[in-house]
């Protein structure tokens, strides 16, 4: 096996944060679905593409101003969100479907979505180009473009404005309590429905803008969703399940193994690469990196 | 204050309450006992919707609450602490006293009644900051029921607190919960296997064995009945 030159290291490492950066939003929605109501949402990544495409509707064919068209998207999409767990979660739950059911059932709205947007949009490639491709510029050895660098930085933004809100405010407490224990938050007189249904809805608005960023970035098709939904699946496994730090660590680590990896292995393990970091994670730390060994101390019955 | 009328209650096929009939008087601590499995943690679950009632009527302070949504039931004024998970175990102690009064919109009512809490349990001030899984089982126990004051509830349900908890620490448990009662003006149940020295700190108390109410009165009568000897050395269990 020949190892490339060096020299490509730190673009493979500004490549890895740009994959993290992404899949740092799908997988902190991604999280929070899981840490409020428990299930596998894998079709979170639909409603990402879901996002994309709205906003290529809006943008390239009804010929929106592309904030607008943005702001719409994500409006949209958040609606579209709460549809979603309103017709088909909540009943499954309202029945006490079991875990495998609600994983099931979210497999089953992931090809759905796919396949609804197939038929409407076609299979072919769309690109949304509101930011023509510039000559990037030279950091340290790496190329970097000012779209990679808007990417990131409102991923970032964001990111760290969600954390912000889930510390802080008195709606990310009532989050945070029912994703601790939905039973007490019950008798605590906090309506677990109506903080499900919420955490829902703006899991689906960070992964509008997360189908924003990616339509701006790469290229929107019907086949992004499971993908990123997957990679989100695997960042919250490698994070630690439900916490929030742990997801957006465990997307940059994700992107950053995949693309760094490509210095030794050909470009098409990239997938292989964090599948077997999942598989090493849940054969020796499924916890994840940020996952305690909480609940010893208490009185457990 | 609390009255419940011919309750029949239980779980999906397994009915556990037969008939069972309770009033508590307004500022009074009433204890509720009976062997393992006679259906006391059932009778309060139920208070709170969280059985499948079949018949029967609960009403609190003369309005019927049969059936309400549990997370309706705090800011009505029942408190509620459970047995088990107690606390919101990855937040800081502040944080879930503060969950205890969350739907009061008044924040300086809110800092009030934490000042109020923290002078009742001065260890929870200290450990302001940890997580709350970081406490020890009687300093669990005492999070959970300053939460559960910070509501500043009418009705206090306590389901077993003296769970896992060394025999000192159960009496000053329970003369805390006396001695809030008394400050807080609170009518308190709180349910309990068998333990005698509870019935030197309660007013009144019940006997529920097999899901039915066999004995009830005031406190210092019940305990010299025949009956309390068959709870006290589990005869009934």
């Amino acid at each position: 096996m020949e190892i490339a030159s060096a020299a490509i290291l730190p673009q493979l490492i500004v490549n890895g944060l740009i994959a993290g950066a992404m899949y740092s939003l799908t997988a902190a929605g991604f999280s929070l679905v899981y840490a409020t109501n428990r299930f596998l949402n894998l079709a979170h990544g639909g409603i990402m593409m879901v996002g994309a495409y709205l906003v290529y509707t809006f943008f390239n064919l009804a010929g929106l101003n592309f904030y607008a068209a943005s702001f719409l998207a994500v409006i949209c999409t958040s609606l579209f969100g709460g549809f979603l767990f309103v017709s088909v979660y909540r009943p499954l739950r309202q029945k006490k479907a079991a875990n495998m059911v609600m994983l099931i059932a979210a497999a089953g709205l992931a090809i759905l979505l796919e396949a609804l947007v197939t038929l409407i949009f076609g299979t072919d490639v769309k690109q949304l180009n509101f930011i023509s491709v510039q000559e990037g510029w030279h950091i340290a050895g790496a190329i970097i473009t000012p779209l990679q660098l808007v990417v990131m930085a409102v991923s970032a933004v964001l990111l760290v404005s969600f954390a912000v809100f889930m510390k802080y405010s008195s709606w990310g407490k009532l989050i945070r309590a029912v994703a601790d224990n939905a039973d007490l938050a019950r008798t605590t007189g906090i309506n677990p429905y109506a903080v499900q249904l919420w955490s829902f809805v703006i899991a689906c608005a960070i992964a509008s803008v997360a189908g924003i960023l990616i339509g701006l970035e790469r290229n929107i098709e019907p086949r992004m969703g499971l993908g990123f939904a997957l990679v989100s699946f695997a960042s919250t496994v490698v994070g630690g399940m439900g916490s929030l730090p742990g997801a957006i660590l465990g997307s940059y680590l994700i992107g950053l193994a995949e693309n760094v990896g490509q210095w030794i292995l050909p470009s098409g393990y990239k997938e292989a690469i964090w599948l077997v970091m999942l598989f090493l994670f849940l054969l020796i730390r499924p916890s994840g990196i940020f996952g305690t060994e909480q609940g010893v101390r208490q009185t457990k019955l | 204050m609390l009255k419940i009328t011919n309750l029949n209650a239980g779980y999906a096929d397994l009915p556990v309450l037969k008939e069972v009939n309770l009033e508590l008087q307004p500022a009074t601590m009433s204890v509720l006992m009976g062997p393992n499995g006679a259906g006391k943690s059932t009778l309060l679950k139920s208070v709170f919707n969280l059985t499948n009632i079949t018949s029967g009527q609960i009403y609190f302070e003369g309005v019927e609450i049969t059936g309400w949504p549990a997370h309706k039931l705090l800011s009505l004024g029942i408190a509620y602490v459970a047995q088990g998970k107690i606390n919101f175990s990855s937040m800081t102690v502040r944080e879930n006293l503060m969950l205890g009064a969350h739907f009061i919109k008044n924040k300086m009512e809110c800092q009030e009644r934490l000042v109020k809490i923290y002078e009742q349990f001065p260890m929870l001030l200290e450990k302001e900051g940890a997580l709350a899984f970081t406490l020890s089982g009687g300093q669990q126990q005492m999070l959970a029921i300053g939460r559960a004051l910070m509501s500043a509830p009418r009705l206090l349900l306590l389901d077993e607190p003296s769970l896992g908890l060394a025999p000192k620490l159960v009496k000053e448990v329970f003369a805390k919960v006396r001695a809030i009662k008394d400050i807080f003006g609170a009518t308190v149940l709180i349910v309990e296997h068998n333990l005698k020295s509870l019935m030197e700190v309660a007013d009144y108390g019940y006997i529920l064995v097999q899901g039915q109410i066999v004995a009830h009165d005031k406190c210092s009568i019940l305990k010299n009945l025949p009956i309390m000897k068959d709870v006290f050395v589990g005869k009934l269990d």
